[in-house]
């Protein structure tokens, strides 16, 4: 089968060789996906799958269910931004909310002691933010803690996407994201890849080398949700230069079993 | 971190079968093994299993493709059948070598260390500088002991937090990062951890990057 838009490049992550698939979900013959999967560091780019948000408005999957913080109750990003919190400790965090859609979580994040303000980023003000950011203003101003909740898999070039987001981050700050992470397992059952607007499936070594080449540590932790609707991929990704925001995830999880989520019943 | 001045008058522990293996099935020592040299990924690794006690896991790790050698830390007091096979080495407890090991397993070990600190950090060092060490036990999150069946087991002498581990292994020079086990959740054993540590940053962060796919640490096999 021949690649649409032509013959397949080197991996957008390492440069490795990859290998063209044609994915096709077990449910429906005719959905499907083409897939440049790298044979050395497993990153998954799904070909022709954008999704313009601004253009043509939310996927039903970014505007229903829980994930999604409303007035009257939390989401997901909420949830990442406390334990952001929990391992950043220190006062008065200046919090940026990348690709917030519609989620009103940072009204949520606002009211937590510990935070200074929160600023949110995406094509638009979706959600009616005080403080919004421009895409393009990205890296203008810093941030202690910065928060991606479902973004990374629609970043089309992932070393410049990567360091653009990192550009946000000062030098002591921490960065939290939702993600799904390719695991090898026959992707022909992965709904991720065929969600409109996913161009990026990462798997962990991918995700490494992306933090390596900004200077930054990396940890992989199970979310609560991950344990029912979100599956078994479901990951939030904690980045920063400092070992010891690592020793403090370590310690987080000495007593906790699951990443708090939108499920989770705690008070914060 | 908790002494437990009554742990050796209580009963014994409902010693898992199922942790220490059998000969038709791998207990936990294999798990941690098998996950390391996954993890590690380079050929001829040496393993040491800290007092594995019962563990009949020996041959099975010593098996293992990337492990080139696999010794038995014992004492005295240990069952010699810790030993297994042919093939595995017995060492003493109070001889093993500093800096010689690519991977130390201690199992459900920590709790009864005559001596918390000095136990620890001996078998920290028994760990080479890009080393990892494995140790497993309940880690302890401030809820009442005497509630916690852990704290009356025979012969466990310390409940440990993290911030006692994390204070050891600093004072020896090493990172630490802690998972929960599969059998955490399938027993309901809420405070059930494995708790990796190397001196080596690249160890450490394959640790992280393992996890990015593994959903929990593996252990004993479920049946």
């Amino acid at each position: 089968m021949t690649e649409p838009g032509g013959a397949a490049e080197p991996c957008l992550v390492c440069a490795g060789p990859v290998r063209f698939h044609t994915a096709t979900w077990h449910r429906d013959p005719d959905r499907r996906v083409y897939l440049n999967m790298c044979r050395i560091c497993g990153f998954v780019r799904v070909v022709d799958n954008p999704w313009d948000y601004a253009e043509r408005g939310f996927s039903h999957n970014s505007t229903s269910g829980p994930r999604v913080g409303t007035d009257q109750r939390p989401g997901r990003e909420f949830h990442m931004a406390m334990l952001g919190l929990d391992l950043l400790d220190r006062p008065a965090a200046r919090v940026l909310i990348l690709g917030a859609g519609l989620s009103r979580d940072w009204s949520h994040i606002t009211n937590d002691d510990r935070v200074a303000a929160v600023t949110t980023s995406d094509l638009e003000n979706f959600n009616d933010s005080p403080n919004f950011l421009e895409l393009h203003e990205q890296g203008t101003r810093e941030f202690d803690l910065v928060i991606a909740c479902e973004v990374l898999e629609h970043l089309p070039n992932p070393s410049v996407d990567f360091a653009q987001v990192f550009s946000n981050l000062s030098d002591e700050g921490v960065f939290v994201a939702s993600t799904n992470i390719y695991d090898f397992s026959p992707i022909d059952r992965h709904w991720y890849p065929y969600i409109p607007g996913h161009v990026s499936y990462h798997s962990a070594r991918s995700i490494e080398i992306l933090a390596a080449a900004a200077g930054m540590k990396v940890d992989f932790r199970v979310p609560l949700v991950a344990t029912q609707r979100a599956g078994r991929r479901k990951r939030y990704v904690i980045f920063s230069t400092r070992e010891d925001v690592m020793s403090a995830a370590a310690r987080w999880f000495a007593t906790e079993w699951y990443a708090p989520s939108e499920i989770d019943k705690r008070k914060h | 971190m908790l002494e437990l001045h009554d742990a050796v008058d209580a009963p014994p522990n409902s010693a898992p079968a199922k942790r220490h293996g059998s000969a038709k099935s791998p207990g936990r020592e294999f798990a941690i093994a098998l996950t390391a040299a996954e993890l590690l990924g380079r050929s001829g690794l040496h393993v040491l299993s800290w007092r594995p006690g019962r563990s009949a896991d020996a041959a099975r790790i010593a098996s293992i493709p990337l492990i080139a050698r696999f010794d038995v830390a014992l004492d005295d007091a240990d069952e010699p059948r810790a030993a297994g096979p042919a093939g595995v080495n017995v060492v003493d407890v109070d001889r093993v070598a500093a800096d010689a090991y690519d991977v130390v397993i201690a199992s459900e070990i920590v709790q009864t260390l005559r001596d918390p600190a000095a136990g620890l950090a001996a078998i920290l060092r028994a760990a080479g500088r890009r080393g990892l060490v494995v140790l497993t036990t309940d880690l302890h999150d401030g809820s009442p002991v005497r509630s916690l069946g852990f704290a009356r087991a025979r012969d466990h002498r310390w409940f440990w937090t993290i911030d006692a581990v994390a204070h050891v292994a600093r004072s020896e020079g090493f990172l630490f990062d802690v998972r929960l086990p599969e059998i955490a959740v399938q027993r309901k054993l809420r405070r059930k951890r494995y708790v990796y540590l190397s001196q080596d940053p690249d160890t450490m962060q394959r640790v992280r990057t393992h996890f990015g796919t593994q959903f929990r640490a593996p252990s004993e096999w479920s049946q």
